[in-house]
Protein backbone atom coordinates (compact mmCIF):
# COMPACT_ATOMS: atom_id res chain seq x y z
CA UNK A 1 0.00 0.00 0.00
CA UNK A 2 2.72 2.40 1.04
CA UNK A 3 4.77 1.39 -1.93
CA UNK A 4 2.02 2.26 -4.39
CA UNK A 5 1.66 5.60 -2.69
CA UNK A 6 5.32 6.38 -3.24
CA UNK A 7 4.94 5.12 -6.78
CA UNK A 8 2.21 7.59 -7.44
CA UNK A 9 4.20 10.43 -5.92
CA UNK A 10 7.02 9.53 -8.30
CA UNK A 11 4.62 9.43 -11.20
CA UNK A 12 3.42 12.89 -10.20
CA UNK A 13 7.01 14.10 -10.18
CA UNK A 14 7.71 12.75 -13.63
CA UNK A 15 4.58 14.39 -14.94
CA UNK A 16 5.71 17.76 -13.68
CA UNK A 17 8.43 18.00 -16.26
CA UNK A 18 6.20 17.24 -19.22
CA UNK A 19 3.12 19.26 -18.26
CA UNK A 20 3.13 23.05 -18.30
CA UNK A 21 3.72 24.93 -15.06
CA UNK A 22 0.12 26.00 -14.39
CA UNK A 23 -1.01 22.48 -13.40
CA UNK A 24 2.35 21.19 -12.15
CA UNK A 25 1.38 19.99 -8.66
CA UNK A 26 -1.90 18.11 -9.25
CA UNK A 27 -1.70 14.55 -10.57
CA UNK A 28 -2.59 13.81 -14.15
CA UNK A 29 -2.69 10.02 -14.38
CA UNK A 30 -6.13 8.47 -14.54
CA UNK A 31 -5.60 6.19 -11.55
CA UNK A 32 -4.72 8.93 -9.07
CA UNK A 33 -7.33 11.37 -10.31
CA UNK A 34 -10.08 8.80 -10.12
CA UNK A 35 -8.82 7.73 -6.70
CA UNK A 36 -9.22 11.27 -5.38
CA UNK A 37 -12.66 11.67 -6.90
CA UNK A 38 -13.83 8.30 -5.58
CA UNK A 39 -12.62 8.97 -2.06
CA UNK A 40 -14.51 12.22 -1.91
CA UNK A 41 -17.62 10.76 -3.56
CA UNK A 42 -17.64 7.83 -1.16
CA UNK A 43 -17.46 10.13 1.87
CA UNK A 44 -20.28 12.30 0.52
CA UNK A 45 -22.47 9.23 0.02
CA UNK A 46 -21.68 8.02 3.55
CA UNK A 47 -22.58 11.39 5.09
CA UNK A 48 -26.04 11.33 3.55
CA UNK A 49 -25.51 13.09 0.21
CA UNK A 50 -27.91 12.39 -2.64
CA UNK A 51 -26.97 10.02 -5.46
CA UNK A 52 -27.10 12.96 -7.83
CA UNK A 53 -24.57 14.87 -5.76
CA UNK A 54 -22.16 11.93 -5.59
CA UNK A 55 -22.20 11.34 -9.33
CA UNK A 56 -21.94 15.04 -10.02
CA UNK A 57 -19.00 15.52 -7.62
CA UNK A 58 -16.98 12.66 -9.08
CA UNK A 59 -17.57 13.88 -12.63
CA UNK A 60 -16.69 17.48 -11.84
CA UNK A 61 -13.50 16.59 -9.96
CA UNK A 62 -12.25 14.34 -12.75
CA UNK A 63 -12.91 17.09 -15.29
CA UNK A 64 -11.17 19.61 -13.03
CA UNK A 65 -8.03 17.44 -13.16
CA UNK A 66 -8.28 17.42 -16.93
CA UNK A 67 -10.10 14.17 -17.70
CA UNK A 68 -11.53 13.88 -21.21
CA UNK A 69 -14.31 11.47 -20.43
CA UNK A 70 -15.89 10.41 -17.13
CA UNK A 71 -18.56 7.78 -16.53
CA UNK A 72 -20.04 7.35 -13.06
CA UNK A 73 -22.76 5.13 -11.72
CA UNK A 74 -23.74 5.15 -8.07
CA UNK A 75 -26.35 3.45 -5.97
CA UNK A 76 -26.76 3.63 -2.20
CA UNK A 77 -24.09 1.00 -1.52
CA UNK A 78 -21.78 1.08 -4.53
CA UNK A 79 -19.95 3.54 -6.76
CA UNK A 80 -18.49 2.58 -10.13
CA UNK A 81 -16.53 5.09 -12.17
CA UNK A 82 -14.25 5.26 -15.17
CA UNK A 83 -12.08 8.15 -16.32
CA UNK A 84 -9.99 8.74 -19.44
CA UNK A 85 -7.16 11.26 -19.39
CA UNK A 86 -5.60 13.23 -22.29
CA UNK A 87 -2.46 11.04 -22.19
CA UNK A 88 -4.63 8.05 -23.09
CA UNK A 89 -4.54 6.34 -19.69
CA UNK A 90 -7.86 4.86 -18.61
CA UNK A 91 -8.79 3.84 -15.11
CA UNK A 92 -11.91 2.29 -13.71
CA UNK A 93 -12.69 1.72 -10.07
CA UNK A 94 -15.52 0.54 -7.92
CA UNK A 95 -16.11 1.05 -4.26
CA UNK A 96 -18.49 -0.58 -1.81
CA UNK A 97 -20.02 1.90 0.60
CA UNK A 98 -21.00 0.68 4.04
CA UNK A 99 -23.65 2.31 6.13
CA UNK A 100 -24.95 5.76 5.32
CA UNK A 101 -26.22 8.18 7.93
CA UNK A 102 -27.09 11.86 8.12
CA UNK A 103 -24.10 13.99 9.07
CA UNK A 104 -24.94 17.43 7.76
CA UNK A 105 -21.83 19.29 8.97
CA UNK A 106 -19.55 16.70 7.35
CA UNK A 107 -21.55 16.90 4.13
CA UNK A 108 -21.18 20.67 4.18
CA UNK A 109 -17.38 20.50 4.60
CA UNK A 110 -16.97 17.80 1.95
CA UNK A 111 -18.97 19.91 -0.46
CA UNK A 112 -16.81 22.97 0.10
CA UNK A 113 -13.69 20.80 -0.29
CA UNK A 114 -14.99 19.58 -3.64
CA UNK A 115 -15.69 23.17 -4.69
CA UNK A 116 -12.15 24.14 -3.71
CA UNK A 117 -10.68 21.24 -5.70
CA UNK A 118 -12.71 22.19 -8.77
CA UNK A 119 -11.35 25.73 -8.57
CA UNK A 120 -7.73 24.71 -8.13
CA UNK A 121 -6.74 21.01 -8.22
CA UNK A 122 -4.42 19.87 -5.41
CA UNK A 123 -2.29 16.77 -4.80
CA UNK A 124 -3.70 13.45 -3.63
CA UNK A 125 -1.88 13.54 -0.28
CA UNK A 126 -3.40 16.92 0.46
CA UNK A 127 -6.91 15.75 -0.47
CA UNK A 128 -6.48 12.66 1.66
CA UNK A 129 -5.29 14.73 4.62
CA UNK A 130 -8.29 17.06 4.37
CA UNK A 131 -10.79 14.23 4.07
CA UNK A 132 -9.35 12.53 7.16
CA UNK A 133 -9.60 15.83 8.97
CA UNK A 134 -13.25 16.18 7.98
CA UNK A 135 -14.13 12.61 8.95
CA UNK A 136 -12.79 13.20 12.46
CA UNK A 137 -14.70 16.44 12.72
CA UNK A 138 -17.27 16.77 15.52
CA UNK A 139 -19.46 19.85 15.21
CA UNK A 140 -21.14 19.67 18.60
CA UNK A 141 -20.13 18.30 22.00
CA UNK A 142 -21.40 14.82 22.88
CA UNK A 143 -23.91 15.88 25.53
CA UNK A 144 -25.70 18.19 23.11
CA UNK A 145 -26.75 15.18 21.00
CA UNK A 146 -28.66 13.78 23.95
CA UNK A 147 -30.35 17.13 24.48
CA UNK A 148 -31.26 16.99 20.79
CA UNK A 149 -32.78 13.53 21.19
CA UNK A 150 -34.80 14.65 24.21
CA UNK A 151 -36.03 17.76 22.42
CA UNK A 152 -37.02 15.79 19.33
CA UNK A 153 -39.05 13.07 21.09
CA UNK A 154 -40.52 15.26 23.83
CA UNK A 155 -41.84 17.95 21.54
CA UNK A 156 -43.24 15.45 19.05
CA UNK A 157 -45.24 13.78 21.82
CA UNK A 158 -46.81 17.15 22.59
CA UNK A 159 -47.16 17.96 18.87
CA UNK A 160 -49.38 14.93 18.32
CA UNK A 161 -51.66 15.91 21.17
CA UNK A 162 -50.00 14.65 24.34
CA UNK A 163 -49.93 16.53 27.62
CA UNK A 164 -46.77 18.13 28.99
CA UNK A 165 -46.26 15.11 31.22
CA UNK A 166 -46.34 12.87 28.13
CA UNK A 167 -43.73 15.19 26.65
CA UNK A 168 -41.46 14.82 29.66
CA UNK A 169 -41.76 11.03 29.72
CA UNK A 170 -41.10 10.86 25.98
CA UNK A 171 -38.07 13.11 26.41
CA UNK A 172 -36.57 10.81 29.05
CA UNK A 173 -37.23 7.73 26.91
CA UNK A 174 -35.77 9.61 23.96
CA UNK A 175 -32.64 10.24 26.00
CA UNK A 176 -32.25 6.52 26.72
CA UNK A 177 -32.89 5.63 23.07
CA UNK A 178 -30.32 8.12 21.84
CA UNK A 179 -27.86 6.67 24.33
CA UNK A 180 -28.56 3.17 23.03
CA UNK A 181 -28.50 4.08 19.35
CA UNK A 182 -25.23 6.01 19.71
CA UNK A 183 -23.36 3.47 21.80
CA UNK A 184 -23.83 0.82 19.10
CA UNK A 185 -23.42 -2.04 21.55
CA UNK A 186 -21.62 -5.11 20.21
CA UNK A 187 -21.82 -3.78 16.65
CA UNK A 188 -25.15 -5.53 16.16
CA UNK A 189 -26.80 -5.04 12.83
CA UNK A 190 -28.92 -1.99 12.21
CA UNK A 191 -32.23 -3.85 11.89
CA UNK A 192 -31.71 -5.68 15.19
CA UNK A 193 -30.79 -2.39 16.82
CA UNK A 194 -34.07 -0.90 15.63
CA UNK A 195 -36.03 -3.83 17.06
CA UNK A 196 -34.26 -3.66 20.44
CA UNK A 197 -34.56 0.06 20.89
CA UNK A 198 -38.23 0.13 19.87
CA UNK A 199 -38.88 -2.78 22.22
CA UNK A 200 -37.27 -0.90 25.12
CA UNK A 201 -39.15 2.27 24.23
CA UNK A 202 -42.45 0.38 24.09
CA UNK A 203 -41.92 -1.26 27.49
CA UNK A 204 -40.83 2.00 29.09
CA UNK A 205 -43.77 4.01 27.71
CA UNK A 206 -46.33 1.50 28.96
CA UNK A 207 -44.65 1.22 32.37
CA UNK A 208 -44.44 4.99 32.76
CA UNK A 209 -48.15 5.35 32.07
CA UNK A 210 -48.96 2.50 34.47
CA UNK A 211 -46.92 4.21 37.17
CA UNK A 212 -48.87 7.38 36.54
CA UNK A 213 -45.98 9.40 35.16
CA UNK A 214 -47.49 9.90 31.72
CA UNK A 215 -51.09 10.19 30.50
CA UNK A 216 -51.31 8.58 27.04
CA UNK A 217 -49.29 5.59 25.88
CA UNK A 218 -50.00 6.29 22.22
CA UNK A 219 -48.74 9.89 22.32
CA UNK A 220 -45.55 8.89 24.11
CA UNK A 221 -44.96 6.07 21.65
CA UNK A 222 -45.55 8.36 18.66
CA UNK A 223 -43.00 10.79 20.10
CA UNK A 224 -40.37 8.10 20.56
CA UNK A 225 -41.15 6.54 17.16
CA UNK A 226 -39.87 9.69 15.51
CA UNK A 227 -36.28 8.79 16.41
CA UNK A 228 -36.42 5.62 14.33
CA UNK A 229 -39.05 6.41 11.79
CA UNK A 230 -37.82 6.02 8.25
CA UNK A 231 -40.28 8.73 7.18
CA UNK A 232 -37.62 10.93 5.73
CA UNK A 233 -35.82 8.13 3.94
CA UNK A 234 -39.22 7.15 2.56
CA UNK A 235 -39.63 10.65 1.14
CA UNK A 236 -36.06 10.55 -0.21
CA UNK A 237 -36.78 7.19 -1.81
CA UNK A 238 -39.86 8.52 -3.57
CA UNK A 239 -37.93 11.57 -4.73
CA UNK A 240 -35.15 9.38 -6.14
CA UNK A 241 -37.78 7.30 -7.93
CA UNK A 242 -39.47 10.37 -9.40
CA UNK A 243 -36.17 11.96 -10.41
CA UNK A 244 -35.10 8.95 -12.46
CA UNK A 245 -32.71 7.19 -10.07
CA UNK A 246 -35.01 4.20 -10.15
CA UNK A 247 -32.57 1.69 -8.73
CA UNK A 248 -31.49 3.78 -5.72
CA UNK A 249 -35.10 4.76 -5.12
CA UNK A 250 -36.19 1.14 -5.02
CA UNK A 251 -33.34 0.18 -2.70
CA UNK A 252 -34.13 3.01 -0.31
CA UNK A 253 -37.84 2.24 -0.42
CA UNK A 254 -37.28 -1.38 0.56
CA UNK A 255 -34.83 -0.32 3.27
CA UNK A 256 -37.37 2.15 4.68
CA UNK A 257 -40.20 -0.40 4.60
CA UNK A 258 -38.05 -3.02 6.32
CA UNK A 259 -37.08 -0.57 9.01
CA UNK A 260 -40.69 0.43 9.59
CA UNK A 261 -41.57 -3.25 9.86
CA UNK A 262 -38.78 -3.91 12.37
CA UNK A 263 -39.84 -0.88 14.39
CA UNK A 264 -43.44 -2.05 14.46
CA UNK A 265 -42.25 -5.51 15.48
CA UNK A 266 -40.29 -4.08 18.42
CA UNK A 267 -43.16 -1.98 19.74
CA UNK A 268 -45.72 -4.71 19.24
CA UNK A 269 -43.57 -7.25 21.03
CA UNK A 270 -43.38 -4.86 23.97
CA UNK A 271 -47.14 -4.29 24.01
CA UNK A 272 -47.79 -7.98 23.62
CA UNK A 273 -45.58 -8.89 26.55
CA UNK A 274 -47.31 -6.39 28.77
CA UNK A 275 -50.59 -7.81 27.35
CA UNK A 276 -52.41 -4.57 27.01
CA UNK A 277 -55.25 -3.66 24.80
CA UNK A 278 -53.61 -2.23 21.75
CA UNK A 279 -55.74 0.83 21.28
CA UNK A 280 -57.00 3.47 23.70
CA UNK A 281 -54.59 2.42 26.43
CA UNK A 282 -55.27 5.36 28.71
CA UNK A 283 -54.69 3.80 32.12
CA UNK B 1 -56.13 28.16 17.83
CA UNK B 2 -54.25 27.53 21.07
CA UNK B 3 -53.61 23.97 19.92
CA UNK B 4 -52.16 25.25 16.68
CA UNK B 5 -49.77 27.58 18.47
CA UNK B 6 -48.61 24.76 20.74
CA UNK B 7 -48.13 22.55 17.67
CA UNK B 8 -46.17 25.28 15.92
CA UNK B 9 -43.85 25.71 18.90
CA UNK B 10 -43.30 21.99 19.44
CA UNK B 11 -42.71 21.35 15.74
CA UNK B 12 -40.07 24.08 15.72
CA UNK B 13 -38.42 22.67 18.84
CA UNK B 14 -38.34 19.17 17.37
CA UNK B 15 -36.74 20.52 14.21
CA UNK B 16 -34.03 22.00 16.40
CA UNK B 17 -33.63 18.65 18.17
CA UNK B 18 -33.31 16.75 14.91
CA UNK B 19 -30.88 19.27 13.47
CA UNK B 20 -28.60 18.52 16.42
CA UNK B 21 -29.13 14.78 16.02
CA UNK B 22 -28.22 15.02 12.32
CA UNK B 23 -25.01 16.84 13.31
CA UNK B 24 -25.81 20.14 11.64
CA UNK B 25 -23.10 22.71 12.13
CA UNK B 26 -23.96 24.97 15.14
CA UNK B 27 -23.77 27.97 12.80
CA UNK B 28 -26.65 26.53 10.73
CA UNK B 29 -29.00 25.78 13.63
CA UNK B 30 -30.95 29.09 13.52
CA UNK B 31 -31.67 28.70 9.80
CA UNK B 32 -32.61 25.00 9.96
CA UNK B 33 -34.96 25.76 12.84
CA UNK B 34 -36.50 28.61 10.88
CA UNK B 35 -37.07 26.14 8.03
CA UNK B 36 -38.95 23.79 10.36
CA UNK B 37 -41.00 26.71 11.64
CA UNK B 38 -41.97 27.80 8.12
CA UNK B 39 -42.84 24.27 7.02
CA UNK B 40 -45.02 23.59 10.04
CA UNK B 41 -46.66 27.01 9.81
CA UNK B 42 -47.66 26.35 6.20
CA UNK B 43 -48.76 22.81 7.04
CA UNK B 44 -50.92 23.88 9.98
CA UNK B 45 -52.55 26.84 8.25
CA UNK B 46 -53.19 24.84 5.07
CA UNK B 47 -54.66 22.05 7.19
CA UNK B 48 -56.94 24.62 8.82
CA UNK B 49 -58.41 25.81 5.54
CA UNK B 50 -58.20 22.67 3.38
CA UNK B 51 -59.34 19.14 4.03
CA UNK B 52 -57.29 16.03 3.33
CA UNK B 53 -53.62 15.33 3.92
CA UNK B 54 -52.12 15.45 0.46
CA UNK B 55 -52.41 19.16 -0.37
CA UNK B 56 -51.27 20.60 3.00
CA UNK B 57 -48.22 18.33 2.94
CA UNK B 58 -47.50 19.19 -0.67
CA UNK B 59 -47.70 22.92 0.02
CA UNK B 60 -45.60 22.66 3.16
CA UNK B 61 -42.93 20.56 1.42
CA UNK B 62 -42.97 23.01 -1.47
CA UNK B 63 -42.32 25.94 0.85
CA UNK B 64 -39.75 24.01 2.89
CA UNK B 65 -37.85 22.86 -0.19
CA UNK B 66 -37.99 26.33 -1.75
CA UNK B 67 -36.70 27.86 1.46
CA UNK B 68 -33.88 25.29 1.68
CA UNK B 69 -32.91 25.87 -1.91
CA UNK B 70 -32.70 29.64 -1.54
CA UNK B 71 -30.92 29.53 1.82
CA UNK B 72 -28.48 26.87 0.64
CA UNK B 73 -27.59 29.00 -2.36
CA UNK B 74 -27.12 32.09 -0.21
CA UNK B 75 -24.94 30.37 2.40
CA UNK B 76 -23.17 28.11 -0.15
CA UNK B 77 -23.86 24.76 1.49
CA UNK B 78 -25.52 21.66 0.01
CA UNK B 79 -29.32 21.70 0.01
CA UNK B 80 -29.86 18.65 2.32
CA UNK B 81 -28.32 20.62 5.21
CA UNK B 82 -31.53 22.67 5.32
CA UNK B 83 -33.94 20.36 3.53
CA UNK B 84 -33.69 17.35 5.85
CA UNK B 85 -34.39 19.24 9.12
CA UNK B 86 -37.04 21.46 7.49
CA UNK B 87 -39.20 18.52 6.47
CA UNK B 88 -39.07 16.79 9.87
CA UNK B 89 -42.41 18.25 11.07
CA UNK B 90 -44.19 16.58 8.13
CA UNK B 91 -43.14 13.02 8.97
CA UNK B 92 -46.40 11.08 9.46
CA UNK B 93 -45.70 9.64 12.90
CA UNK B 94 -49.26 9.12 14.08
CA UNK B 95 -50.39 7.54 10.80
CA UNK B 96 -47.59 5.00 11.03
CA UNK B 97 -48.41 4.32 14.66
CA UNK B 98 -52.07 3.68 13.85
CA UNK B 99 -51.12 1.43 10.94
CA UNK B 100 -48.88 -0.53 13.26
CA UNK B 101 -51.38 -1.04 16.06
CA UNK B 102 -54.28 -1.93 13.77
CA UNK B 103 -52.12 -4.34 11.83
CA UNK B 104 -51.15 -6.20 14.97
CA UNK B 105 -54.64 -6.30 16.42
CA UNK B 106 -55.86 -7.82 13.15
CA UNK B 107 -58.00 -4.93 11.92
CA UNK B 108 -56.60 -5.03 8.42
CA UNK B 109 -59.11 -2.65 6.81
CA UNK B 110 -58.23 0.06 9.33
CA UNK B 111 -54.54 -0.68 8.97
CA UNK B 112 -54.73 -0.31 5.20
CA UNK B 113 -56.62 2.99 5.55
CA UNK B 114 -53.97 4.44 7.86
CA UNK B 115 -51.15 2.98 5.78
CA UNK B 116 -52.54 4.62 2.66
CA UNK B 117 -52.78 7.88 4.56
CA UNK B 118 -49.07 7.64 5.43
CA UNK B 119 -48.33 6.84 1.79
CA UNK B 120 -50.34 9.88 0.69
CA UNK B 121 -48.32 12.07 3.05
CA UNK B 122 -45.06 10.66 1.64
CA UNK B 123 -46.25 11.26 -1.93
CA UNK B 124 -47.27 14.79 -0.96
CA UNK B 125 -43.81 15.50 0.47
CA UNK B 126 -42.00 14.00 -2.51
CA UNK B 127 -44.09 15.89 -5.05
CA UNK B 128 -43.68 19.09 -3.05
CA UNK B 129 -39.90 18.76 -3.26
CA UNK B 130 -40.15 17.97 -6.96
CA UNK B 131 -42.41 20.96 -7.60
CA UNK B 132 -39.95 23.21 -5.76
CA UNK B 133 -37.07 21.95 -7.89
CA UNK B 134 -39.06 22.54 -11.08
CA UNK B 135 -39.94 26.08 -9.95
CA UNK B 136 -36.28 26.62 -9.06
CA UNK B 137 -35.20 25.50 -12.52
CA UNK B 138 -37.65 27.91 -14.14
CA UNK B 139 -36.60 30.85 -11.97
CA UNK B 140 -32.83 30.27 -11.82
CA UNK B 141 -31.74 31.72 -15.20
CA UNK B 142 -33.46 34.99 -14.32
CA UNK B 143 -31.82 35.31 -10.91
CA UNK B 144 -28.46 34.51 -12.44
CA UNK B 145 -28.65 37.32 -14.98
CA UNK B 146 -29.74 39.77 -12.29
Amino acid sequence: MKFSHIDRALADGSCEASVDASCAAPPTDADTVLGIAMELGCEILRSGGEIHRVEDTITRICYAYGALDVQVFAITSLIIAEARMPDGSVSSRSRRVWGTYNHLARLEHLNSLSRAICLSPISQAEVHRRITEISHYRPVPEWLCYVGGMLATGSFAVFFGGTWRDGLVAAVIGLLMTLFLRLRPMRINAMARTVISSFMAGILSVLCVKLGLGDHVDKIVIGTIMLEIPGLSFGNALRDLFCGDTLSGTLRLIQALLQALMMAFGYMAAFGILSLQLWGVAV
Amino acid sequence: MRDMIIQLITATLSTLGFSILFYAHPKRLPLTTLGGFLTSAVYLSAGYFLSGELIPNLLAALVGAGYSDVTARRTKVPVPVYLIPSLIPLVPGSALYETMTHMVSGEYAEAVTWGLLALRVAIGIASGILAASVVGMLIRPRTKSK
